[in-house]
């Protein structure tokens, strides 16, 4: 593949998250040669430094602009670089204990976590998770009637705290005016003036960030309590940590 | 951080953390609807909080260094002793870059009785050696008409001109004692402060200094006659007075030589003296005029009379002062061939006489 392509190829892939995903499987060799150089072994498809490496090519994609020169050298150092911070994470962890450690060789299968009481009941837990599979799955079927995936909310949501405050206020405000969460499930647009001018925020923020507004306000409608229990601190005026 | 996996893609996953933002992350292994606490995210605005932080650290560090230098720098000028100033061995003040004092301590007893009560930390060095020495007069150490003398300690000459000018510009006229300012150097005295400046000081007190410097001889200057009589020096330039031409005019008589002594009046008694000695040890030199090569430099010189007339100003000075000791050596000198061979050698002579150049 020349240069010309793969270009074309990153700046697809850029907007596309699908795209995205099969420049990834097409790129596995590279990203496995890249992870095997610095780690000095083959990588398998189990290490933890291989899906550091697969998302250091991904956010190259997200990142890179040809002004940068060649994508595979910058693909290369960027995913040099993060494997570099994985392994400084990681070191400063050294020194603890994993819970997955076997407590001897004799009695196979068992680890510390089995002998830790930690008060919750797996079976409790998988129903937990299978639950908030169900919500996320049915949440992503609604998003893609409005044609979003997590993807690009992921891509469009506020980075700065003053405008997740701006945006957290006027899903406070549409929480307590439930006729515009129906009016956005009726018309699939989000009413912008109306929240705006009720949560006394800039219209443009909201705006700028619609898909996001979206994700959040759907989450507000019926049906997502474990969802709106993960994001609470959205009504206690956020979390700035 | 709790977050909460709601899309997994082969190379990411996308998570909802508790703030209600949407952030992709590595995915390591993760599953849909699995929370997570630690997860590899992608770099946002992380990045510019890291940035701003190491810019506010820069910035705090370079304002750390400016106060840190412009504290030293005021420290130095406030607080740290710049010189040192020793009044009539009694009493010493240190001064800052300022000159303002900084500490006053008495040297002696006397200089005890002369601080009692007295405090001069942040006053001008002026006033406090004005108010010290009147306090000395007061307590008797010093009497009205006295010459006293302070002993500056500075690190440069220019600042111990500085300060002697400024010292004796203030004590000129409006009072009743007179203020001598000496250069006293601190680190090169092998003995301590009191003791190094306790001779001269007493001595100051009864007798003016100028008196003192004027009467002591200069020792170094003074030089034995015996060096002249050394044949090898004395040969070239000290021929017979019988071998001089007849041409030749006298001394007293010979306008360039009198124009020259007007010129070099005001050359002091040292430089006097110094011919003296050096015209006593050359009538010596009569005991080497059988060397007949200088009969022949005699008869020569009358064909240049042009030559003698170019020499610079540093020859004629030193030949008016030669020949301004004797006149035989005049007439003896005249008939030398001054050519360039001789100069050198004359003034080499003059060195080992102890004369001066100038």
């Amino acid at each position: 593949m020349d240069s010309d392509s793969l270009i074309k190829r990153v700046s697809l892939a850029k907007k596309d998250s699908k795209e995205a995903d099969r420049l990834i499987q097409d790129y596995m060799p590279f990203i496995k040669a890249e992870t095997s150089k610095f780690i000095g072994r083959s990588a398998g498809d189990s290490d933890d430094e291989l899906s550091i490496a697969m998302f250091a090519f991904y956010e190259a994609i997200k990142k890179y602009s040809i002004l940068k020169g060649s994508f595979l050298k910058f693909a290369s150092l960027h995913i040099r670089h993060r494997l570099i911070d994985y392994n400084r994470r990681e070191k400063r962890s050294q020194g603890l204990v994993s819970l997955d450690t076997p407590i001897s060789e004799e009695n196979d299968g068992l680890s510390l976590a089995d002998t830790v009481q930690d008060g919750s009941d797996p079976y409790e837990e998988n129903e937990l998770r299978e639950a908030t599979k169900q919500e996320i799955e049915h949440l992503s079927e609604q998003l893609q009637d409005f044609g979003l995936s997590f993807a690009d909310i992921s891509d469009n949501a506020p980075k700065q705290q003053r405008t997740l405050e701006a945006c957290r206020k006027a899903v406070v405000y549409a929480k307590t005016h439930p006729e515009l969460l129906e009016e956005l499930l009726r018309t699939k647009k989000i009413p912008l003036g109306k929240l705006s001018e009720g949560a006394g925020v800039e219209r443009k923020t909201l705006e700028r960030h619609r898909k996001y507004m979206v994700s959040i306000l759907l989450i507000y409608t019926n049906g997502y309590e474990i969802l709106r229990g993960h994001i609470m601190k959205i009504l206690k005026g956020g979390g700035n940590t | 951080m709790k977050y909460l996996v709601v899309e997994c893609h082969k190379g990411y996953a996308v998570l909802l953390d508790e703030n209600a933002s949407f952030v992709s992350s590595a995915n390591l292994g993760y599953e849909v609807g699995q929370t997570v606490f630690d997860p590899v995210l992608m770099d946002s605005g992380k990045i510019g909080t890291n940035r701003r932080i190491i810019t506010v650290s820069r910035l705090l560090a370079a304002a750390a260094c400016l106060v840190l230098v412009s504290g030293i720098f005021l420290y130095r000028r406030n607080n740290a002793v710049y010189s040192e100033i020793t009044i009539s061995d009694n009493v010493c003040m240190q001064v800052n870059r300022k000159g303002e004092v900084i500490t006053v301590e008495s040297l002696n007893g006397e200089g005890e009785k002369i601080l009692e009560n007295y405090q001069a930390e942040g006053k001008n060095q002026l006033d406090a050696a004005e108010e010290i020495i009147k306090k000395a007069i007061e307590t008797g150490n010093i009497q009205d008409g006295d010459t006293i003398s302070l002993y500056v300690d500075t690190p440069e000459q220019d600042s111990f001109w500085d300060c002697k000018t400024e010292f004796e510009e203030h004590f000129r006229s409006e009072h009743g004692f007179k203020v001598n300012v000496k250069k006293y150097n601190h680190k090169n005295s092998t003995k301590n402060h009191v003791s190094a400046t306790s001779a001269p000081a007493s001595q100051e007190n009864t007798v003016p200094y100028t008196q003192q410097e004027n009467t002591a001889p200069p020792q170094e200057n003074v030089t034995p006659p015996q060096e002249n009589t050394a044949s090898e020096n004395a040969a070239p330039y000290t021929p017979q007075e019988n071998t001089a031409p007849e041409n030749i005019i006298p001394y007293e008589q010979d306008p360039d030589i009198n124009s020259q002594k007007e010129n070099f009046s005001d050359f002091n008694n040292e430089t006097h003296e110094k011919n003296r000695n050096f015209s006593d040890s050359d009538k010596n030199n009569e005991n080497h005029s059988d060397f007949p090569d200088r009969n022949e430099n005699n008869e020569n010189y009358n064909n240049h009379d042009n030559n003698f007339s170019d020499f610079n100003n540093d020859t004629n000075e030193n030949y008016d002062n030669f020949y301004d000791s004797d006149k035989n050596n005049y007439r003896e000198n005249q008939n030398q061939d001054f050519n360039q061979d001789f100069s050198p050698e004359y003034q080499d002579n003059q060195g080992r006489h102890g004369g001066h150049s100038r």
